[in-house]
């Protein structure tokens, strides 16, 4: 999933810390404040680097790599939760949803997962889009911030973004996004 | 036109995208102008994608929090946190559902420090039912009492009124991940797996059938003690003291979930203890495999029940990934498993101590009593029936599949024979692929030849899959391998052609060879092979999306091919077959997008824009060569297709005009080859139409002249083939139609007398095949249709054909 050309060999060895460290921050977060909140995950991803480059010593500028790869793993983390809840509704624990009920469930298009499928495919098109999307709708970065990770006009983010947008909306409201 | 790369392509459309949303609104139009300038498919795509960019919204922002408040927060039950409920105090929330919620808990007397785990009836959901259905549960819960199963502990009532159990916490994690994340072996999932049947077997001892099994259910402890949890829609089985109150028994049943339910619990049929064979079974499956045994594409309950209940799942050693797991499950495991996943419950194992005994015979290398699957068995009754021509063709496929396989085998090993493994190995892929088609094609109308079809696409699906892993970098026989998984996906479901009707599995093919083709086309956007393969896969999904009602997913998978034709015939201008195949394409997405003869998106502009586009090429073609068959054939097709999209939009002469040239180009194709039966039918059904379009508009002479002309063509269709039911059928049908414009006309003595011939074929088509309701139904509209013709001039006659139209009546409903 992770692009291996993307970061440094030794970013790349702490995707599993990060993921673990998101998702513990994650839990934290549920037991501290017992109800939602604003954008959990811009949240979650800066503090996962706060501690996690005090505690690995991570040099300054590895902070863009850090950073691609936190929004790559919230994207997993999300993903990985929303299946989760799919399969509490199918039955895990106690949920219970009859057939009919999981049927109008599972034909919406907006969720995370079908926006991680529509991802997939996007990447196939233009990595680059995906990584903003990444960085700026799921690990919740300014405009500012992302063009410094990618290296790119605060404009062009900007422009990029709008397009990566469409491009989505159009996938997910597309009967046929899904099929095919 | 130079060719152009994908890239290029996402390029220039990126570059007019951004370009436009950053011009005033009213300059748009310039930018889409230049991009229909520069190619048509990028200024349909520029437009849709600026229809979403006005469109979208916050959706993305919207989704990501929607789930990111989900994965920190608490949901709305949790205002529960921090109650009392008897002797309880609830800390957190650990489950919900549709009718109970689960809350970690503490008893408050510190009598004890352990937790506990409470249900409790959500207060939103409150009913009769889920009261029983709290009952039901407490009462199979107390007869029980192993140590693979949670234990009840207590229960009582709220300061609400509301109910509640206490039970044991078990704090695990669901049987697969537990395997999954140790990464543990056959043997130690086997040993697992046996301590779920004794779990499940101590309920039944207890009549109790949890018909709930599946991992979410079956927790595996820190110290690696199984729990089976949840017999929320437990049901006591007959014989037991307590009794089932009628009516729960259906709510539970349609409250399971459909990944490990049983055939008979998606049929809502009556549940024994042999439902939760089959669902150990199902688990027993994604233990070993990591995959279940049916997977639900689309999630309509008409697709679920058929997958469950007719679909065979592919044996586990197939579905396995790994080669040494693959290798570790053929024979035994196989067999076990397969035995537990029967359809019909007396075929599985008579109960769960059964299976978990075949499974200790198997790990101490004793015999196992299971034996081999049910679909070979079928299908050899089958072949034995049919012992001559389809035996000796599957028996031939079948060597040869086995041919392959050895092939595959000895082609990895025996390096020094390569090159001769590699060129057999090619011409068994050839013969074994077109075969299956063949074999399928010759035996499809034979009755009872369903298992034998299924069995040859599911092995021909086997040997696919293995052969994909085989193939490495070689990108023809990766082209060969997808347009086999796409005639599969005919096979299977397109109705386009003789199938068997499982679009689900047509679509997963599909898919399967695009994910082997699309690979090719990026990885050289110049393999005109490669993207040809991937249009016509497009094209049979959208065939398949649209018969199955997902009419927007079938417009733009038809549209997505279109893309493809459009980028081969622009490449080659003056190549006919691609010009054609674009023309054909344009057809193809003017049926989905407005064609009432066809699943359509309510859009017949669009579907005449298609049309258009697919005439004036084939005009084109035909201009440079007017005898081309094919190109004639096809301008026939899309003049038709005009005349009923342009009626559909009201314009009754526009739709005249491209009848009446359809009927002209077929008539005159009909004249220089007079042995082409398509085109003399194709020219009847031309005529016909200008017939209904006449008859609509009020121009009397002008719908019979259209419908003789019909008439004409179907007597001698029926004529040439006697035997052939279709054709007397059609003759029929025309023959009202010729009695109608007749009757209109004044002329009743002629619609009398060919309303009665219409009749006699009829009576004889009914007579011929009893079973068909279809024949019933049309015999019953000529005899009431004439009961109501005569009944003023012939009223003797009229009673005559009233009474044998009643007693068909019955007939047909009682038959249907």
């Amino acid at each position: 999933m992770i692009d291996p050309e993307r970061g440094s060999p030794g970013l790349d060895s702490l995707m599993p810390e990060i993921y673990d460290e998101l998702r513990r921050l994650a839990k934290r977060a549920m037991s501290r404040e017992g109800s939602g909140s604003t954008l959990q995950t811009t949240a979650l991803v800066h503090e996962a680097y706060l501690r996690l480059a005090s505690i690995k010593d991570l040099e300054v500028g590895s902070r863009p790599q850090f950073f691609s790869l936190a929004a790559r793993m919230m994207r997993r983390i999300l993903v990985d939760h929303a299946r989760a809840r799919r399969s509490a509704k199918r039955g895990g624990g106690a949920q219970r949803v009859t057939l009919s009920e999981e049927i109008a469930g599972e034909s919406s298009n907006f969720d995370v997962l079908a926006l991680d499928q529509a991802l997939e495919r996007l990447a196939a098109k233009d990595e680059k889009l995906v990584r903003i999307v990444e960085l700026r709708f799921i690990a919740g970065l300014s405009v500012e911030e992302t063009a410094k990770i990618v290296e790119v006009s605060p404009t062009t983010i900007k422009r990029e973004s709008a397009m990566a947008r469409a491009w989505l909306f159009r996938e997910l409201t597309d009967g046929g996004a899904r099929a095919v | 036109m130079a060719e152009r790369a994908p890239s290029e392509h996402w390029q220039e459309l990126k570059e007019l995208f951004e370009e436009a949303i950053e011009v005033p609104p009213g300059q748009r139009e310039k930018v889409l102008a230049r991009a229909a300038r520069l190619d048509g498919s990028l200024a349909g795509e520029l437009k849709t994608l600026l229809e979403a960019h006005d469109l979208e919204g916050h959706f993305l922002e919207d989704i990501v929090e929607a789930e990111g408040r989900d994965l920190v927060a608490i949901s709305p039950d949790g205002a529960l946190v921090g109650r009392r409920v008897g002797a309880y105090e609830l800390l957190a929330q650990i489950g919900t559902g549709g009718m109970g919620t689960v809350f970690l808990a503490r008893r408050t007397d510190s009598e004890y420090e352990s937790r506990v785990a409470v249900k409790l009836i959500r207060p939103g959901v409150l009913s009769e039912e889920a009261l029983r259905r709290f009952r039901a549960e407490r009462q199979a819960l107390a007869n029980l009492s192993h140590a693979g199963i949670a234990r009840l502990l207590d229960g009582g009532t709220t300061s609400d009124g509301l109910p509640f159990l206490v039970m044991e916490y078990v704090e695990g994690e669901p049987i697969d991940e537990y395997c999954d994340r140790r990464n543990l072996s056959v043997e130690q999932r086997l040993a697992l797996f046996r301590s779920v049947c004794d779990a499940v077997e101590h309920a039944h001892r207890h009549m109790v059938v949890h018909r709930d099994v599946k991992p979410g259910n079956i927790l595996v402890t820190a110290a690696g003690e199984v729990k089976l949890l949840d017999f929320g829609i437990a049901k006591l089985l007959p014989g037991a003291e307590w009794a089932e109150p009628a009516g729960l028994t259906k709510t539970a049943q349609r409250a399971m979930t459909p990944d490990y339910a049983s055939p008979e619990q998606i049929l809502g049929q009556r549940v024994a203890a042999s439902s939760d064979v089959y669902s150990l079974g199902v688990l027993l499956y994604r233990l070993l495999t990591g995959k279940p045994p049916y997977t639900f594409s689309g999630g309509r309950a008409s697709e679920i029940e058929r997958t469950v209940c007719e679909q065979e799942p592919v044996r586990p050693s197939a579905a396995a990934d790994d080669p040494a797991r693959r290798k570790r499950l053929r024979g035994d495991l196989d067999d076990i498993v397969m035995q537990a996943l029967r359809k019909e419950p007396a075929r599985r194992y008579g109960s769960v101590e059964q299976l978990s005994g075949d499974l200790r015979r198997h790990l101490e290398g004793l015999p196992v009593r299971a034996r081999p699957g049910t679909l070979s068995y079928r299908a050899g009754k089958f072949f034995r029936r049919h012992s001559i021509a389809a035996a000796s063709a599957a028996v031939v496929l079948l060597v040869l599949l086995a041919g392959l396989a050895a092939t595959i085998w000895q082609a990895r090993i025996a390096m020094a024979q390569r090159a001769r493994a590699e060129e057999r190995f090619d011409d068994v892929r050839r013969l074994a692929t077109s075969f299956l088609f063949e074999f399928h094609d010759a035996v499809q109308d034979l009755p009872g030849s369903t298992p034998a079809r299924k069995l040859v696409v599911a092995r021909a699906l086997q040997y696919l899959d293995r052969l994909s892993k085989e193939a490495g970098g070689d990108a023809s026989l990766k082209r060969d391998l997808a347009s086999a998984y796409q005639r599969i996906g005919d096979v299977q479901g397109n109705p386009n052609n003789a199938n068997l009707g499982d679009s689900a599995s047509a679509l997963a093919s599909y898919r399967k060879a695009l994910s082997i083709a699309e690979p090719l086309v990026s990885a050289d956007p110049s393999d005109a092979l490669a993207r040809r393969t991937v249009g016509v896969i497009y094209e049979k999904m959208g065939d398949v999306l649209a018969w199955s009602g997902s009419i927007g997913a079938g417009v733009s998978a038809a549209r997505r091919s279109l893309g493809f034709f459009e980028e081969l015939a622009r490449e080659a201008p003056q190549d006919a077959a691609r010009q054609r195949s674009l023309a054909i394409s344009h057809i193809k997405v003017g049926d989905v997008s407005g064609n009432p003869s066809f699943p359509n998106d309510g859009n017949p502009r669009e579907a005449l824009r298609h049309y258009r586009a697919s005439a004036s090429i084939l005009e084109d073609l035909s201009g440079r060569d007017p005898s081309d068959p094919r190109t004639r054939r096809f301008l026939g097709v899309v003049h038709e297709r005009l005349g009923t999209v342009l009626n559909e939009l009201g314009d009754t002469a526009g739709s005249l005009e491209a009848y009446r040239r359809s009927f002209a180009i077929r008539e005159a194709l009909m004249a220089d080859q007079p042995n082409n039966t398509d085109a003399r039918r194709d020219a009847a059904i031309a005529s016909e139409k200008i017939g209904d379009v006449l008859k609509v508009t009020g121009d009397r002479k002008g719908a019979l002249d259209g419908y003789s002309k019909a008439l004409a063509g179907f007597e001698s269709l029926a004529a040439a083939d006697p035997e052939n039911a279709n054709a007397a059928r059609s003759l029929s049908i025309i023959q009202v139609k010729v009695g109608e414009a007749l009757a209109i006309d004044g002329r009743p003595d002629e619609a009398l007398a060919i309303y009665r011939k219409a009749l006699s074929i009829r009576e004889k088509l009914a007579a011929a095949d009893p079973a068909s309701v279809q024949a019933r139904r049309d015999l019953l509209d000529s005899l009431t249709g004439l009961a109501r013709f005569t009944a003023d001039r012939r009223p003797a006659e009229s009673r005559d054909y009233e009474s044998r139209a009643r007693a068909l009546e019955k007939t047909v409903n009682s038959r249907l």
